[in-house]
């Protein structure tokens, strides 16, 4: 069978009409589709379950535990035991000013990466993709040099400041940018409008949806970083949330209950986003993050 | 405007590749040691601070004695201490803060930074400041076992604050079951080693418990009356520990007579963690178990419904040179402090390690008195005779000969030689590779440790 | 000038020079500083011993290296790195790809299963570490109750070499298998509906259909998942951190987690010989990049 491959995907009808009779397969597909649910769903069912029993009730009753014996005891000593309470402050923080930054950055340097048009344009744009492929974790010791002779060790800005401006948000906001109609910016600077103003007004908002799937990539990157944080704070009530929890679990006076407690504390924002953003997550990687 | 922005950023490059040649390097700091005078002459109160790795129960005994200490000196002194997390995270934050000058006044780390921390050479040597502060500390109060511990070459280089000894916690009900008795038959290691084969015999529980520290081979190196690391442990003339000495004969026969138990079943496993071994031995899950004095409290807390006590350290070797280690942690004044700031530290010290202090918080956290003017105080004597088991840990630790032995391993490596140790003596208890191979591969690995350690030295 | 020209030469002035070009400025000096600077520095402290507290004390040229590449440990520290990343891959997208594939025709609870399958991309590696910990924990842990709950004796999960390795690449996979999920959806979707109606039309039904027409479509976003969660099972370093700290025995220790160990882990930090596995990483990750461009360049050709 011959496969063209059609230039643009289409949809002819309503699919769902079609595909809803049920045939004999199905009931097999339907069998180990569950299976594959409750295997992948158990970690989840137990993250969030098990903090909300006293420890050892979840083992003892077969997980599924009389719902008399609820408490919240698990979450406050949870919060007590590492100041999960300034950390999760500290992480906010982090996140705030880690997006806000790369935002900025990446959004002025695709600006000059793509309109304006100057010599050595495709050089500087090689040498911003270049460092995607330059892995993290090889330049955190002499950025810890460089970050705790500035004094900035055991401080949020210590955090955030080798991360103001990444690579991945530049190429996302890049392609977005050139995929724009030239005219739409020409307008604008013919208009009168100076560059900034070009950019802010006229070229990111037609960008929405890039430059929303840049943020939350930027946010979740942000809220998630585990290694440098590690490294560069030291002081329990300075550390983000993600440390926090690393020290939690080998803490000497936390049970298990207690862990799961904190983690799905942790967890609470991560997993509400991705239950509401189903769609823009799924759309935002079709357009523009597979290269 | 290609030219231009790779001229900066070769600029840049350049300007902090140059500027960033890394702070100054471990100078030696000036270990002068200022009198009261730098304290009475100075303006204000004296701010000094105080990094500790004292969690939970013992925590709160140091902060009582702390903010006692702050009311003492109204106006003159102020004491920030602040709880830095376990003694690993402690050092590792000391470290940080060498880097950039963001030292404590007075550090409390573990026994085993010792070396570390004397090599780096950023703290006033206390015979010094007691010379020059006669009215506080009396250095000859502390107890004999402490000073032998914390010193090189004769001369202290820390006071201690608490101290532990290593004991052997006895399940006196599953050894009676067994028909042993433990004020008899558990002196010498081959005796216990007897008793646990006997009692797995007779009852199927397991006989012994040993978690797999580090510090449980340095026991078993010591009792059997061998240094640990040549020369003389560390601590004499001849300066550094060259390397590691894990196959003198009495220290084999006493690896040995372990592993024995581990391997034909009277041992039970449960890794490197003293508190699991805890927790079994409050479960009755095993007759013996070796722990740290400081067990006591988390024994008692149990309520274990057998009886229970603790008989002193076994030991294998000449009874002359042979015996425990103590285990705790000391108190260094920085060097880099002010002159008020270093007498301030000294007083602080001389504070926590006085009699009137080391009693209450030896009560307290179950540690044993650093200070011996308190053992002859009517209250110590009447504690004593209420916790026999108290008596106990104080007379092991007053009874062990002061030798090289005993006084345990002084090295900057330290953390890195048990690194290399504890694996393989773990796979060697657990049956995995013989006991010779095992302890071949870990005197490799730990000397290989400490040459890397003394490269760093320069 | 007729208004040709004239909206020409606008055209020219607008589009040349001016202050755009210098937009670029920010984002360029912090690369350079936070990115460049240190890929030169690590360089350059590959080739020092460090001092007692860390500092580059004395050239030691390629000593590090010549110790680094001939050490048993280093042999170890790779294959670990290796076996933990290319173990976490393969569970991830082959779970990921399954439920996408039979999820694609219509079941009941389908939007359910999906945001299901999608959760596991709300975790960090710290979250997910924390909770295998607990579920992986001897006796009282939740993958053993269930095992016992089937009759199986669960396995030393965390402490016997070959089942460290191996929870650590679950733990891998399973986070990473949410990410892949909503990455292989968005694969499926683009795969246009006549193509599937025609093949289904010829008698292509379920695997064939899948293998032969499905896959190949999504080979994109399918090489694009294998090539950055082997990227990122190479530096794994959170899930080791959490769940084993190296053990048992150094022998879940990878190479990130050998950095860590070096540079501040271990008493007296030692930077050179830690850079020298930063830089070496440098070089593999970039190996590996190359190899994807190459694939993926070299198919659209």
């Amino acid at each position: 069978m011959v496969l063209a491959q059609p230039s643009t995907p289409k949809r002819t009808r309503r699919p769902a009409a079609r595909l809803r009779t049920l045939r004999a397969g199905d009931v097999a597909r339907f069998a180990v589709v569950l299976v594959l649910m409750l295997l992948m769903g158990f970690p989840l069912y137990m993250t969030f379950a098990t903090g909300l029993f006293p420890n050892g009730v979840l083992v003892r009753s077969g997980l599924f535990p009389p719902l008399n014996q609820l408490t919240l005891d698990n979450v406050a000593l949870a919060v007590r035991s590492i100041p999960l309470g300034s950390q999760y402050v500290v992480s906010l923080c982090v996140v705030v000013i880690q997006t806000l930054a790369q935002l900025v950055t990446a959004a002025l340097a695709a600006y000059a990466l793509v309109f304006p048009r100057w010599r050595g344009r495709a050089i500087a744009f090689g040498l911003v993709i270049a460092t995607l492929a330059v892995p993290g974790e090889s330049l955190v010791i002499p950025n810890y040099e460089l970050v705790s002779q500035i004094g900035l060790r055991d401080t949020i800005f210590g955090i955030v400041v080798p991360f103001l401006a990444v690579g991945y948000p530049i190429f996302l906001l890049r392609q977005a940018f050139a995929s724009l109609p030239l005219e739409l910016w020409e307008a604008a600077r013919l208009d009168g409008c100076g560059d900034v103003r070009a950019l802010f007004l006229v070229i990111m908002p037609a960008c929405r949806n890039q430059v929303t799937t840049a943020a939350m990539w930027s946010a979740l990157a942000a809220w998630n970083g585990f290694f440098w944080p590690l490294l560069i704070t030291d002081s329990p009530a300075n550390r983000t949330v993600q440390v926090g929890l690393s020290q939690l679990v080998t803490a000497e006076t936390t049970t298990p209950s207690v862990i799961f407690a904190g983690t799905a504390l942790v967890l609470l924002p991560t997993v509400i986003l991705v239950i509401v953003s189903q769609r823009l997550l799924v759309s935002g990687l079709a357009s523009g993050a597979v290269k | 405007m290609k030219k231009a922005l790779l001229g900066a950023a070769a600029g840049l490059l350049a300007l902090s590749l140059a500027a960033c040649g890394g702070p100054t390097s471990t100078g030696v700091g000036s270990s002068g040691a200022p009198g009261p005078d730098a304290l009475h002459d100075a303006k204000g109160v004296t701010e000094i601070t105080f990094w500790h790795g004292l969690g939970g129960a013992n925590g709160e005994a140091l902060d009582k004695l702390i903010a006692q200490f702050n009311s003492e000196n109204e106006g003159s002194i102020k004491v920030d201490s602040s709880f830095q997390g376990s003694y690993a995270d402690l050092l590792a934050k000391y470290t940080a803060g060498l880097r950039d000058d963001s030292t404590p006044t007075v550090l409390l780390a573990g026994d085993i930074a010792s070396g570390y921390l004397h090599d780096v050479q950023r703290s006033v040597s206390p015979e010094r400041m007691a010379a020059a502060n006669p009215d506080d500390l009396n250095l000859d109060e502390i107890r004999a076992a402490g000073t032998n511990y914390y010193s090189s070459n004769g001369e202290l280089f820390a006071v201690p604050l608490n101290m532990s000894t290593p004991v052997l916690w006895v399940n006196t009900d599953l050894l009676a079951a067994a028909g042993v008795d433990p004020q008899a038959d558990l002196s010498t290691l081959d005796d216990m080693a007897a008793a646990a084969k006997k009692v797995t015999a007779t009852t199927g529980v397991a006989g012994l418990v040993e978690p797999f520290d580090g510090w449980w081979f340095e026991q078993l190196t010591a009792a059997s009356g061998n240094v640990y690391c040549a020369k003389d442990n560390g601590r004499g003339k001849t300066g550094q520990a060259t390397s590691i000495s894990l196959t003198k004969p009495a220290q084999i026969a006493a690896f040995k007579t372990v592993a024995d138990l581990y391997t034909s079943g009277a041992g039970l496993d449960v890794g490197v963690d003293g508190n699991a071994a805890l927790t079994a031995f409050t479960a009755g899950q095993v007759g013996m178990m070796f722990n740290s004095s400081g067990a006591a409290g988390g024994i008692s807390a149990a309520k274990v419904p057998f009886g229970y006590t603790a008989v002193p350290y076994p030991i294998s070797g000449d009874k002359t040179v042979a015996g425990p280690v103590v285990g705790g942690s000391a108190m260094w004044l920085s060097s880099t402090a002010t002159d008020a700031q270093k007498v301030a530290g000294w007083k602080l010290e001389s504070f926590l390690a006085s009699a009137q202090a080391q009693e209450p918080f030896a009560q307290a956290t179950g540690y044993i008195p650093v200070n011996t003017a308190v053992d002859t105080s009517s209250t110590r004597t009447s504690y004593l005779q209420e916790n026999p088991l108290a008596k106990v840990f104080v007379d092991q630790v007053d009874d062990a000969p002061k030798t090289d032995v005993t006084a345990g391993c002084l090295s900057g490596a330290m953390t890195a030689i048990r690194a290399a140790v504890v694996p393989q003596m773990q796979a060697a208890f657990t049956g995995s590779i013989s006991l010779d191979d095992a302890l071949e591969n870990a005197e490799q690995a730990a000397n290989k440790a400490i040459d890397q350690y003394r490269e760093q030295l320069g | 000038m007729n208004s040709i020209t004239r909206s020409r030469t606008l055209r020219q002035r607008v589009r040349t020079a001016g202050v755009g070009p210098w937009l670029l400025l920010p984002a360029a000096v912090l690369l350079a500083v936070f990115v460049y600077r240190p890929l030169f520095r690590g360089v350059e402290l590959s080739f020092f011993g460090s001092d007692l507290i860390g500092n580059p004390s004395r050239f030691v040229g390629l000593a590090n290296w010549v110790e680094f590449f001939t050490t048993p440990d280093f042999q170890r520290t790779l294959w670990t790195s290796l076996l933990i990343a290319v173990l976490a891959m393969c569970m991830s997208v082959g779970v990921a790809l399954s439920c996408v594939l039979l999820l694609r025709r219509w079941l009941p609870g389908r939007g359910f299963f999906q945001v299901v399958f999608s959760l596991p991309f709300a975790y960090s590696a710290a979250s997910a570490s924390a909770v295998f910990f607990g579920l992986f924990a001897p006796s009282v842990g939740g993958v053993n109750l269930l095992l016992d709950g089937i009759g199986i004796d669960g396995p030393p999960w965390l402490q016997q070499p070959a089942w460290a390795i191996f929870s650590i690449a679950a733990t891998t996979a399973w986070y990473e298998s949410g990410f892949a999920f909503l990455v292989l959806i968005a694969a499926i979707k683009n795969v246009p509906e006549e193509l599937i109606e025609a093949a289904e039309l010829d008698g292509a039904s379920g695997g064939r259909l899948s293998w032969s027409i499905l896959i190949p479509l999504m080979r994109p976003s399918l090489v694009f998942l294998l090539v950055t969660q082997t990227i990122s099972g190479l530096q794994t370093f959170t899930q080791v951190y959490v769940l084993t700290r190296g053990g048992p025995s150094n022998t879940t220790t990878t190479l990130v987690f050998q950095l860590y160990q070096l540079a501040f882990g271990q008493g007296t930090p030692d930077f050179g010989r830690a850079s020298v596995i930063g830089v070496f990483l440098v070089i593999v990750v970039g190996l590996v990049t190359l190899v994807q461009f190459r694939i993926t360049h070299r198919k659209d050709a």
